[in-house]
């Protein structure tokens, strides 16, 4: 029987070593978009284009049960999606390849965070979910701090390419280590 | 449900509060750029935002 403490921190880690990945990358993706050529509008619209990715795959996402679409698979799926996506923006240089880019991103985000919630939904102490949430709230609030610098910080000194190494590696990691601790979780 | 025009109005709030967020978070590294600030110091301060956001 999977123990509901260890289970969360498994969550905890796994999704947190995902989070400071993608943290590094999102306050100064603007600066490496317009790198590539795109303008302030098109930047605007890549966002935007990550958005209905992950609206239209929502709805889909919708129309099945757990049985079929499991969360652990799911959150599993969305963190090798976007090793992927992080991969391809190592040899992104138009625009296009980064609005292609964007959709895998905006399946990922579809994918990762119904499941997350999912399963940390299963691994809730009783009659303490609001101190879980608010943890995982701090825990989330941390990494974006000391992830945001260390991601501007690599870009400054080494380049985007270093950077976009660096949270695939990241990525590749939490795939892998939710892989090898996926026993330990409540389905 | 009624809404009486005080709840309608922080709803109003809410949303357009919500909205210029949403608007400007994209573009925010390039109007920090704009203003004189490095890569670096943009990565700091979302750093501060996310610290606020830890203290709030």
């Amino acid at each position: 029987m999977p123990s509901l403490t260890y289970g969360r921190y498994v969550l905890f880690s796994a999704t947190g070593i995902h989070l400071f990945a993608a943290s590094m990358l999102v306050p100064i993706y603007a600066l490496f978009a317009e790198e590539i050529g795109a303008s302030v509008l098109q930047i605007g619209l890549l966002i935007s284009v990550a958005f209905a990715a992950k609206f239209v795959t929502v709805i889909g996402i919708r129309a099945f049960s757990d049985q079929i679409l499991q969360p652990l698979y799911l959150l599993l799926a969305s963190f090798f999606l976007h090793a992927i996506a992080w991969t391809l923006l190592i040899f992104a240089t138009t625009l296009t390849e980064l609005f292609l880019i964007q959709l895998i991103n905006g399946v990922c985000y579809a994918f990762g965070a119904p499941a997350y919630r999912t399963l940390l939904a299963r691994h809730l102490p009783r009659c303490r979910a609001v101190r879980t949430y608010a943890s995982w709230e701090l825990i989330k609030a941390v990494i974006g701090l000391v992830a945001s610098s260390i991601g501007a910080g690599i870009v400054s000194l080494a380049g985007f390419t270093v950077l976009f190494q660096v949270m695939v590696l990241l990525a590749l990691l939490s795939f892998v280590w939710l892989w090898s601790l996926r026993n330990r979780l409540c389905n | 449900m009624h809404l009486n025009n005080a709840l309608k109005i922080l709803f109003l709030t809410n949303g357009s509060l919500m909205l210029g967020i949403t608007a400007v978070t994209p573009i925010y590294a390039l109007f920090a750029e704009e203003i004189g600030a490095s890569i670096f110091e943009v990565g700091l301060l979302a750093s501060v935002l996310f610290l606020g956001k830890a203290v709030g």
